[in-house]
């Protein structure tokens, strides 16, 4: 099983870093990146923080497009390329089809995501002049955990919807999750009870990306999370991608190809 | 009796269109089984439904007494489908490995297993350029080995001498008759009778989604070698007062 996974895993690597548009996508990262570490803020005390947070924020929202992209037409161009007839006539299962797509989606955007992180760290490091070390790898691992739920989600998606559908509902949930997840809570409070529950359920069942962000913490320098926390964010990463893989897997399982 | 390939009043519709229409076929273990049939006649639906690409609306499917849904079901069968189509951005070298790795081949076995399938196709030359650069015969020819590589004892062939020049087909038709010296099941979809003569013990022809006619080469034909596009054109053509 781990070698049938690992080998479609492999294949997602391969194509993503042999065609030109991966490349094209971290070279603008690394640019932006580069630029962003080079304005001046000559009118603001804390400039490095707010150098931080720019390169923080440009690492994040690129490996999130890159990864969504990457996960959502992996399915949809199998199925476009005739590619999946020939695959499924062998001995593998659809899940571990899905589920070896996520992993290679993941890998891959998980290696672009460490280009621009240790490229960010070392500009801040120079900026800074030195870096809270714990806090900038919870940072850094959270992120992965973010990215790999966010795999798992275009990769279910894509049984469902067309690839350009699937990467927007993917990263509009992203986003909108990391910018009002923490004050969605609150929000529930003035709704009469009933429909409260209703609510409580809607918010238990979404991904909460913002669980992930470490952003403000890590700028700040903040203490570090606890070891057991970052292992119940770990399982809860882990939950959320099995979910989503098996909602996808639920419908993929009956797919008629066109081989 | 021990059938290598089974379909029991086996339904496919499309939305409204129904595809196979109550199919009945039974591929014994060891023979060369010719399926035969006019464009849209229902050939290819009929072999994706046998490889569990596509579910029946009813009516039952067996591939060595399995379910085809069953990945074990699979790991007996190679499949060459119609349009071949492979990852055009590995080459021959990375598609056989992957294909090799997803059906378990011991990693030394499959190394040599990649050398020697290649030689037999006539690729060995081209192991290390992208597909994407390959005419339509060449990659028929990466799918002959894709469907080998595991040393499968069932091959399911969806016209696989198309796109091959006259050479490559009499080289393909002396490859399935050892496959089939060896033992191996071999089913193959064709429009060509005067092809199926030549390689089957058995033959069906199909039309509309029925089989219209099944037997022996020798029970189908009988009298009628002399003329076998005539007798295959008579056929179709009455089998429902030339409806098509
Ligand atoms: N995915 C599909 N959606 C809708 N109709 C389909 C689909 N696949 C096949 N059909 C229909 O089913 C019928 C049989 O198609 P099939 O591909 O099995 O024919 P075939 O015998 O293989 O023909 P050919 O000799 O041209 O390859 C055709 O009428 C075709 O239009
Ligand atoms: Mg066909």
């Amino acid at each position: 099983m781990i070698r049938r996974i690992s080998a479609v895993a492999r294949l997602v690597i391969l194509e993503a870093f042999r065609k030109k548009d991966f490349y094209v996508a971290l070279f603008f990262g690394v640019v932006l990146l580069a630029y962003a570490s080079r304005i001046e803020f000559y009118q603001i005390s804390n400039v490095h923080r707010y150098l931080l947070e720019i390169g923080l924020a440009l690492a994040f929202i690129f490996s999130a497009v890159l990864g969504s992209g990457l996960a959502a037409r992996q399915l949809p161009s199998e199925l476009q390329n005739r590619t999946l007839g020939v695959l499924l006539s062998k001995p593998i299962g659809r899940f571990e089809v899905m589920f070896g797509k996520f992993a290679g989606s993941f890998a891959a955007t998980a290696a672009c995501f460490t280009v621009f992180f240790v490229l960010f760290a070392a500009f801040a490091w120079m900026k800074a002049g030195g870096l809270p070390m714990v806090l900038a790898v919870q940072t850094f691992v959270l992120f992965l955990f973010a990215l790999a739920v966010l795999a798992a989600l275009s990769v279910g998606l894509s049984a469902y919807l067309t690839t350009a559908a699937n990467v927007l509902v993917t990263l509009l949930l992203f986003f909108m999750m990391n910018i009002y997840g923490g004050t969605l809570l609150s929000s529930t409070a003035q709704v009469p009870l009933p429909g409260r529950y209703v609510l409580w359920a809607v918010y238990s069942a979404l991904p909460h990306f913002e669980f992930f962000d470490m952003r403000t913490r890590f700028i700040h320098d903040w203490p570090a999370l606890s070891a057991g926390l970052v292992a119940c964010l770990a399982a809860y990463a882990a939950l959320f991608v099995m979910v989503f893989l098996t909602l996808g897997w639920f419908k993929f399982r009956k797919a008629g190809t066109t081989a | 009796m021990n059938y290598a390939l089974e379909c029991r009043a086996l339904r496919v519709s499309f939305g409204t269109k129904t595809t196979l229409d109550g199919l009945d076929l039974k591929v014994r273990a060891g023979e060369m089984f010719g399926f035969l049939g006019p464009n849209g006649a229902g050939k290819s639906t009929t072999i994706k439904s046998l490889l569990g690409l596509i579910q029946p609306a009813s009516g039952e499917v067996l591939v060595h007494g399995v379910s085809p849904d069953h990945p074990s079901a699979r790991r007996r069968i190679g499949f060459l489908p119609e349009e071949a189509m492979y990852y055009r951005f590995l080459t021959p070298m990375e598609i056989l490995r992957f294909y090799g790795d997803i059906c378990g081949v011991e990693r030394g076995l499959l190394t040599r297993r990649i050398e020697e399938l290649l030689k037999l196709v006539g690729m060995w030359e081209v192991r290390n350029r992208q597909i994407k650069t390959f005419s339509k015969g060449m990659t028929q020819k990466i799918s002959l080995a894709q469907a080998l590589i595991h040393d499968p004892d069932t091959l399911i062939l969806d016209e696989p001498t198309s796109g091959l020049d006259p050479i490559a087909r009499m080289d393909l038709r002396s490859l399935l008759k050892d496959l089939r010296h060896q033992g191996k099941t071999i089913f193959f979809s064709s429009h060509e009778l005067s092809e199926a003569e030549l390689l089957c013990d058995t033959i069906a022809i199909i039309k509309n989604g029925k089989i219209i006619k099944t037997g022996s080469v020798e029970s189908v034909l009988a009298g009628k070698e002399h003329n076998l596009e005539r007798f295959f054109i008579d056929t179709i053509k009455n089998a429902d007062g030339g409806a098509r």
